[in-house]
């Protein structure tokens, strides 16, 4: 069985009423604030080799 | 039925591999009316469970998934059946290879019985696809099912499956299973392979099970968590295998409380019900902790600018906007217009997020707070009303949930109630990197107290 693409989709009515304007202000804020300090950037490497969580 | 019980049926010959697949399908076609799937596999599955039946035969036991009936969310390879992500962009693809955990799991005995809808290429938490059709919750139909791993929730929930693979990248597995009321885990970022897995935002993208318990969704673990050579961001260090005795009480556990965030904003039976549940885990041993969690609504803006990028490196250079519901077109539009920068800026904040947490690891062994702010929202509805303020719905149902993503700590989401109207409540425990062990035993433990 394969569910087939519909021929006339509805589209859902799904918000994203975050406006980006704002969402970019605020970040810009934040980074200002948070960002003096801060080590380099984690981006392929959260997890920390030494936890010793086990 | 869960995993154990399908063991216990198989292994004493009430009933054979192929008489269970056969059983499954049969109820898929006579009940199945939530748009949980959009590929079956039925010949594959059929094929796979006469030889498993063979190997029983034979006295070869693959272990507590053997014989057990699964199915993939639809961003996950299979070998020579279609892969969607639900969208008309990967509408013909069909993978020449196996994700790693299709690999495994079937290796491990678990029989895929099909491919299931999600929201729109994982971009979204309704699961209300445009393309493949809106899943239902099976609780109300009348509301989503949540997402995007939608499909797999609404399979566990409507006990088809006992077992159903997902992926979270703002709250997918753990948003369902709170609003479907099963059990949902997110993994530790890098305990659970990515290859073969159609992405959605590389550095927040987690893999993991939707199950009907605890022990469900741990056995999954135990066949899927590892390194995989093929997948980079996948820890070298190996996986303990996660043993499930539940513990007698929770003597000694130290569960964190936060006093901030986690619950300002909260359906009141939400809140209550997720309170009561914490004092209960009190009452049986644990010890609470009320502390200052770092500020997640920071964490969750810089999530936001790290996903609208990262999915914008993926699909920006579509130009067909008819091949996009509206929702997924304008979110990649949106990403393609924040700067280099402040995409960098993000993950540098995520370097002070995570160091904040390690510190806060050091006082507590869990910390319990509502999955999700609210139950299941209506189908129709935009946005929610929560504690008297409306709010957007995407928004709402990923607040609690988005920033666990950002630092890539384990995380699930546990049924501890019902609202008044009857619709679940999911508890959600957060754990140290790779704790997933402890995670997971703390959680039997308490859903043994509370059943």
């Amino acid at each position: 069985m394969q569910n087939e693409p519909m021929q006339n989709g509805e589209q859902p009515a799904e918000t994203v009423n975050d406006p980006m304007n704002d969402l970019r202000k605020n970040f810009r804020r934040l980074a200002e604030r948070l960002t003096s300090d801060v080590e380099p950037a984690t981006i392929y490497c959260i997890h920390p080799v030494d936890s010793d969580a086990e | 039925m869960n995993i154990r019980e399908i063991g216990r049926l198989l292994r004493s010959r009430k009933i054979s591999c192929a008489e269970l697949i056969n059983q499954t399908f049969g109820d898929i076609r006579q009940r199945e009316t939530f748009n949980s799937f959009i590929t079956l596999t039925e010949e594959l599955a059929r094929e796979q469970a006469v030889e498993l039946d063979r190997e029983l035969s034979n006295g070869h036991d693959r272990g507590p998934l053997h014989g057990v009936p699964i199915a993939h969310k639809d961003l996950f390879y299979l070998r020579g059946v279609r892969t969607t992500a639900g969208s008309l962009v990967f509408r013909d693809f069909i993978p020449e290879y196996d994700a790693t955990i299709v690999a495994r799991l079937r290796s491990a005995g678990a029989i895929c019985i099909g491919k299931t809808n999600l929201h729109e290429l994982a971009y979204g938490i309704t699961s209300k696809n445009p393309h493949y059709g809106f899943v239902l919750n099976p609780r109300d139909t009348t509301r989503v099912a949540g997402g995007s791993s939608g499909g797999s929730a609404t399979l566990v929930a409507g006990n088809f499956l006992p077992l159903c693979t997902g992926t979270d990248t703002g709250g997918s597995i753990r948003i369902p299973a709170s609003f479907c009321g099963i059990v949902g885990v997110k993994p530790t970022y890098g305990r659970v392979s990515r290859h073969g897995v159609l992405p959605l935002a590389f550095s927040l993208d987690h893999v993991g099970p939707l199950g009907s318990c605890v022990e469900d969704c741990a056995l999954a673990m135990n066949a899927m968590a590892g390194p995989d050579a093929l997948d980079a961001t996948c820890a070298p260090f190996p996986v303990p295998e996660i043993d499930l005795p539940s513990l007698p009480t929770l003597a000694g556990v130290r569960v964190g409380v936060p006093e901030n965030f986690f619950f300002d904003r909260i359906h009141p039976d939400v809140a209550g019900c997720v309170r009561r549940s914490i004092s209960s885990m009190e009452q049986h041993g644990a010890s609470l902790r009320a502390l200052r969690v770092p500020d997640m609504a920071e964490a969750y803006l810089a999530a936001r600018i790290v996903q609208l990028c990262e999915t914008a490196s993926l699909y920006a250079h579509y130009t067909d906007q008819h091949l996009f519901g509206t929702d997924v077109w304008r979110l990649i539009q949106q990403g393609t217009s924040i700067a280099g920068h402040e995409y960098v800026s993000a993950q540098r904040i995520r370097t002070l997020f995570r160091r904040e947490f390690d510190a806060l690891w050091k006082h507590i062994d869990v910390l319990a707070t509502p999955a999700t702010p609210m139950p299941a929202p209506l189908l129709n509805a935009e946005t929610v009303e929560i504690d008297g303020e409306q709010e957007d719905t995407r928004a709402a149902a990923t607040r609690l949930a988005r920033g666990i993503n950002f630092i890539g700590e384990p995380a699930l989401s546990l049924p501890c109630g019902t609202t008044a109207a009857g619709l679940p409540i999911g508890l959600q425990l957060i754990g140290p990197p790779f704790a997933e062990p402890r995670l997971l035993q703390i959680a039997k433990t308490f859903e043994a107290l509370l059943a």
